[in-house]
């Protein structure tokens, strides 16, 4: 299986579509930022992350979910930083052969990833 | 030793890194308790936070040397 992983302070634009015959279905999912975070109103969130381990563990838990759930490639977008509210903050791409497969791994991915995956996001200081 | 603080555990100690120097292997424990000792406001995040060693999550029975790149890694909420 293909995976890209980009942890970045920029702007999430979300990638080129791929030409790939072999797979019938293209799931994405984008992460925004809600307007509260614990019922508290926010105007943005802060995300960091302990960037080399994030990014082999991404492609470690990727590695092991293909294993279970074959998929053709995975993307993998984090952003990092100041984040404002309706901005993009996760956006993944899954490629597989069939919708069930790629469906189900990205539901997986994202359980390990809010789990594991050494990212936090905090509210801004006043 | 070179220590990394991340999210509340950064906020608690009051810094981002900082570099430990020790002679000696520590065990997870002696090392929790040299961290408080310097950085009381951490005591609350010891239960919840994992350790790593050089960006893998410490294993059961693993010690620190003093060349070691530790993190404190409170509970994550990435996505």
């Amino acid at each position: 299986m293909k995976v890209f992983v980009r942890l970045s302070p920029d702007p999430i634009r979300p990638l080129p579509d791929i030409a790939d015959s072999t797979s019938g279905a293209v799931v994405t999912f984008s992460g925004v930022v809600r307007n509260e975070e614990q019922n508290q109103p926010i105007t943005s969130l802060f995300y960091e992350a302990y960037h080399p381990m994030a990014e082999t563990l991404i492609r470690d838990i990727l590695r092991q979910l293909s294993l279970i759930h074959p998929c053709s490639s995975v993307e993998v977008l984090h952003r990092l930083g100041h984040i404002q509210v309706g901005e993009t903050s996760l956006w993944i791409r899954v490629l597989a052969p069939h919708r069930a497969e790629a469906f189900t791994l990205l539901t997986h991915f994202l359980d390990r990833l809010k789990q594991d995956v050494p990212i936090w996001k905090t509210k801004p200081s006043p | 030793m070179h220590i990394l603080y991340f999210a509340q555990a950064r906020l608690a100690a009051g810094l981002a890194e900082e570099t430990f120097h020790t002679t000696e292997s520590l065990t997870a424990e002696k090392l929790w308790h040299l961290l408080i000792h310097r950085h009381p406001a951490l005591l609350p995040l010891q239960s919840a936070c994992r350790l790593s060693k050089n960006s893998h999550f410490l294993q059961i029975g693993e010690t620190f040397h003093p060349d070691d790149e530790v993190a404190l890694l409170p509970p994550v909420s990435g996505g």
